[in-house]
């Protein structure tokens, strides 16, 4: 018996010191890769035939360069993984989320699979989580998980049982870059809808709260620093924090303390709000608008595309616009010299309805929720200054 | 109003909690991954064994009490979280909708591969047991049950190891 003790510690002992980094690849997970890679080949075939379909619906005059580089598919729809419904970036890797499986994909520029992480979509509380949106927080990738109740009721006869989730059952569940490991798991009151990290604080808009805190390992707390009054956008730049509320335009000094706040009122209608050498915002109808800091006021940018998403990397502005069918979209890339001056480096239709979009090095990558695919293309070389 | 894990807490008592999760974190993730065996899973129990302590802060004896009701929560929410997965399996089963693969640790000892396949409070009691080197006394109450009841449990558990590795 003692010899089977001895020899039980020993093995508990070993693993426990070898218990596998967080985030490490599975080996299962090593051999999906070498499968997916596998099957790429039909993967690729079938976007081929989604591109010369998308090509046909689309006027000729619309379409973007001929010759430029087919789309790299990313294998998905597949059991293992789900549709990608989220993709963020961190200037060399891409983040992709499966939404249904609630599980994060670390990717490099060639596609394959850095680590996986697959995490509980159950938060604490026992409520089920859908992830929402999906930003980069500094080193981390935060998802931003909802429920989709806040109650649940039963019944018996005569007496009828209604149960209050906990407060903590939607909020923010952060892994860390490197190596896939959570940083931390919060919940909010509200469903969180959008989060930026300052390089100290992560500010969250939480339903009609504007939080702030420290992204420490292990449990934080945050600070609830202004009540809003619609659904904001929060962005980070110019050494300010910058939150749209409906009509109005909040600015907070991110240096300080506590911060304060300087609100403007600004049009209404206005959605999506980046920052790149000065504020960006895209309105209910797709018209861009550009942000005049002298007369303190958004005015609207020379770019005649309906834009239905936009995006800021790298000094440049890319715009999504949606073809009239939904089944197809095209990709502007403009390079901004000044507020005023701009040109448009690149245009291209791709195939599907786009999620989400994001930059990393070289690379663009599209998330698609028609036909579900996740896009990769190499973002064309910039143009001699 | 805000609502976190600790928000209805003092600075100070965050700050203690954040101490004592950063010390206590990396032995909890061990003792969880030992229960599991999967490393991501370890880390949601851990986080979540937090969490939950957290809204329980004051009932915290002491600083000292903190591992074992750490170990504690971790044990509970393992066990929950099993059951659970049964019925998810089920429910996708029956949904017809595709099961993720169980993790497959790879080639391992047997005596490794033993232990996963034991039942979750016999290698509960085990790993408190052999590899926390907790009393019979320590490991009934993190198990919540008597110290016989430790006693049968690992008993049970290394009858049933010594017949899987035994040729």
């Amino acid at each position: 018996m003692s010899d089977l003790i001895d020899d039980v510690r020993a093995t508990l002992s070993r693993h426990a010191q070898a218990a596998p980094l967080a985030g490490a690849l599975p080996p299962d997970v090593r051999r999906r890769a070498r499968r997916a890679r596998g099957r790429s080949v039909f993967v690729a075939a079938a976007v081929v035939a989604v591109l010369v379909s998308a090509a046909v619906v689309v006027p000729a005059r619309l379409l973007g360069d001929p010759t430029a580089p087919l789309l790299a598919p990313y294998p998905s729809g597949s059991a293992a993984y789900g549709s990608p419904s989220y993709v963020v970036a961190d200037g060399a890797h891409a983040f992709v989320v499966t939404e249904n499986e609630t599980t994060v994909l670390k990717v490099n520029s060639s596609g394959e699979i850095v680590w996986r992480h697959h995490f509980d979509p159950l938060l604490p509380g026992g409520a089920q989580g859908r992830i929402k949106k999906v930003v980069m927080a500094g080193n981390l990738v935060a998802m931003l998980v909802h429920v989709p109740s806040q109650t649940s009721s039963s019944s018996s006869p005569g007496v009828s049982f209604s149960r209050h989730l906990p407060p903590y059952a939607q909020g923010i569940v952060t892994l860390d870059v490197e190596s896939g490991s959570k940083r931390g798991v919060f919940g909010t009151s509200e469903p969180p809808t959008d989060a930026i990290f300052d390089g100290e604080f992560m500010w969250i808009v939480a339903g009609f709260d504007l939080l702030r805190g420290r992204v420490v390992a292990g449990p934080f707390g945050f600070e609830r620093i202004q009540g809003l009054v619609n659904f904001a956008e929060v962005e980070y730049g110019g050494g300010g924090v910058w939150v749209l509320d409906g009509d109005m335009l909040w600015t907070f000094d991110s240096t300080a303390p506590v911060p304060m706040s300087n609100g403007r009122r600004i049009r209404a209608g206005l959605r999506e709000l980046r920052l790149l050498s000065t504020l960006y915002a895209r309105d209910d109808a797709g018209l861009l608008w550009r942000y005049h800091a002298r007369d303190r006021r958004f005015v609207r940018a020379a770019i005649e595309a309906p834009v239905f998403a936009i995006a800021a990397y790298d000094l440049h502005l890319y715009l999504v616009e949606r073809s009239a069918d939904r089944t197809a979209f095209r990709l502007h890339r403009y390079r901004f010299f000044a507020p005023e001056d701009h040109s448009e480096v690149m245009t291209r239709w791709l195939p599907g309805t786009p999620v989400t979009i994001a930059a990393a090095g070289e690379t663009m990558w599209v998330a698609t929720s028609d036909p579900g695919d996740l896009l990769r293309f190499p973002i064309p070389p910039r143009p001699l200054e | 109003m805000i609502r976190t894990e600790v928000a209805d807490y003092e600075d100070k008592a965050r700050s203690r909690l954040a101490e004592l999760y950063e010390r206590h974190a990396p032995s909890a993730f061990r003792f969880a991954y030992l229960l599991t065996g999967d490393s991501t899973e370890a880390e949601d129990l851990v986080h979540d064994a937090v969490v939950r302590i957290a809204g329980r802060f004051a009932d915290l004896r002491s600083d000292d009490a903190f591992p074992s009701y750490l170990r504690r929560a971790i044990v509970n929410l393992a066990a929950s979280r099993r059951r659970r997965r049964h019925v998810e399996r089920d429910w996708r089963t029956r949904q017809h909708v595709p099961v993720m693969p169980a993790y497959d640790p790879g080639p391992g000892d047997e005596l490794w591969a033993a232990m996963s396949v034991l039942p979750e409070r016999q290698r509960a009691a085990i790993v408190l047991r052999f590899y926390e080197d907790l009393s019979e006394a320590q490991t009934a109450e993190i198990l919540g049950c008597r110290p016989g009841t430790v006693k049968s449990l690992v008993s049970r558990g290394l009858d049933q190891l010594r017949k899987q590795v035994s040729p």
